[in-house]
């Protein structure tokens, strides 16, 4: 188990009441940036370094998660809302825009370079009605403890399209396999973990 | 295609890895508000959230903070110009604070300066007076007269550089009192030859500097006039005549 990861998970789950700290976000209240940068910011950070490596692109890069987080937070509902997972899809989100950017100016061929900005992922609206302790400590040790149980090739797809943001067209060029195969993979990879975290991501 | 076959693509779609007419079809379900795969997305999500917390942890620089407060608060970190005008302001109040200091200071220094030009002018001029007064005492042309009782002193004339008066004894003056030395020409009125007062055991030195002709004076004499001096001496007020005769 990744203890750091397990250190992250219990600083977030001491951080406090996120709907409280969305309402303070919607009022325009400076400090309540203050406390959504310490209660997530070193994750956004860590997870957005995981994916672009870079020191000072991922400094940017979680400027840019937080502004657009300020940018958009009214369209937030902290009553149903989850910030923090929000955040954290932001963030992944400007990560990935950055490495497939990059890619593309690499390879030209490479279609759909904003795929994630056209796309609804990162919307506000998608994290509603979500457990409001997704990232508690807990999930933390559920996660990594289901991660650990996939096979080579599951986990192989997952962090080709967690952390490289790659598509299964994609992952099938670059591991020589068919698109079927690929596809497989990756549903029976996110099967797995969904069902060792007991499938209870939502309060319904 | 219906929710039940795209339920299988929730999980890629919201991993960002589903393409192709899978991701044309879900998009289709969640352009009209479909509530199943709306519901399973939300799910999915949360999925990937969690994905996070296996991320290994790495240490943000402490400057990030700053620079993500600065985006609701540009003037917590304060912007270039910002900072700029800050440094420009505190800059000119420290050029400010010194002018006046060093002002002050120059001011002060200014006084000092004119406090010891007066002390050193006076000492010039005392010297200038005690030069003047001894050329005149050791001037072997010079003539001297005694004069005593009561007040007693003497009257030292030297052609070249004036009358010398010393006394002793002399009385203390009545407060807008003053002594006055004459010199009396023969056959003439009295000239005025200076004011003085005595020092408190009553002697004094006074000097009237410049030429005189000793030939044609007849006496030296002083009288108490009123403070400043007066044209004529008061006659019943002379209380010392030194005749310088021949």
């Amino acid at each position: 188990m990744n203890l750091l990861g397990l250190l992250l998970a219990l600083e977030l789950s001491e951080g406090g009441n996120d709907s409280e700290l969305a309402r303070r976000l919607q009022r325009r209240e400076p400090q309540a940036m203050a406390d959504l940068y310490d209660r997530y910011g070193r994750l956004a950070y860590s997870l957005i370094y995981a994916v672009v490596r870079d020191t000072g692109v991922a400094e940017d890069l979680v400027q840019e998660t937080f502004l657009r987080i300020w940018n958009r937070v009214n369209g937030f509902d902290p009553d149903r809302g989850a910030l923090g997972p929000w955040l954290l899809a932001v963030a992944r989100n400007r990560a990935i825009d950055y490495i497939r950017s990059a890619r593309a100016r690499m390879d030209r061929n490479l279609l759909d370079l904003d795929f994630f900005e056209r796309a609804e992922h990162g919307r506000p609206s998608n994290f509603v009605d979500m457990e409001r302790e997704v990232l508690h400590a807990d999930s933390a040790r559920r996660i990594q403890a289901a991660m650990a149980k996939l096979n080579q090739n599951q986990h192989k797809v997952i962090e080709l399209a967690y952390y490289e943001g790659l598509s299964q067209t994609e992952m099938a060029e670059r591991l020589g396999q068919p698109l079927g195969t690929v596809k497989t993979w990756v549903r029976t990879a996110l099967k797995h973990l969904k069902d060792e975290l007991g499938g209870a991501v939502m309060t319904a | 295609m219906t929710c039940d076959e795209l339920m299988d693509d929730y999980g890629t779609y919201a991993l960002g890895a589903l393409d192709g007419a899978a991701l044309d079809e879900l998009r289709e379900h969640l352009g009209r508000q479909c509530e199943n795969c709306t519901a399973g997305i939300r799910e999915a999500e949360g999925l990937v959230a969690r994905m996070a917390l296996v991320v290994k942890p790495a240490d943000a620089p402490k400057r990030l903070r700053k620079r993500v407060m600065a985006l609701a608060d540009p003037h917590a970190g304060g912007s270039r110009w910002t900072r700029a005008l800050v440094f420009v302001t505190v800059l000119c109040v420290f050029l400010a604070v010194h002018s006046v200091f060093f002002w002050m200071r120059h001011e002060a220094m200014h006084r000092e300066f004119n406090v010891f030009w007066a002390k050193y002018t006076q000492q010039q001029s005392e010297v200038a007076r005690l030069n003047e007064t001894l050329a005149l005492l050791e001037d072997p042309a010079a003539k001297e007269v005694t004069f005593g009782k009561g007040a007693r002193g003497r009257v030292v004339i030297s052609p070249k550089h004036g009358v010398a008066f010393s006394g002793q004894n002399l009385a203390a003056l009545a407060p807008g009192k003053t002594y006055e030395m004459w010199i009396i020409p023969k056959g003439g009125k009295p000239v005025p030859a200076g004011t003085f007062e005595p020092s408190v055991d009553g002697s004094a030195l006074h000097v009237q500097a410049g030429p005189v002709d000793v030939a044609s004076m007849a006496a030296v004499a002083v009288s108490i006039e009123k403070e400043g001096g007066v044209a004529s001496p008061t006659a019943d007020q002379i209380i010392i005549v030194a005749p310088v005769g021949q």
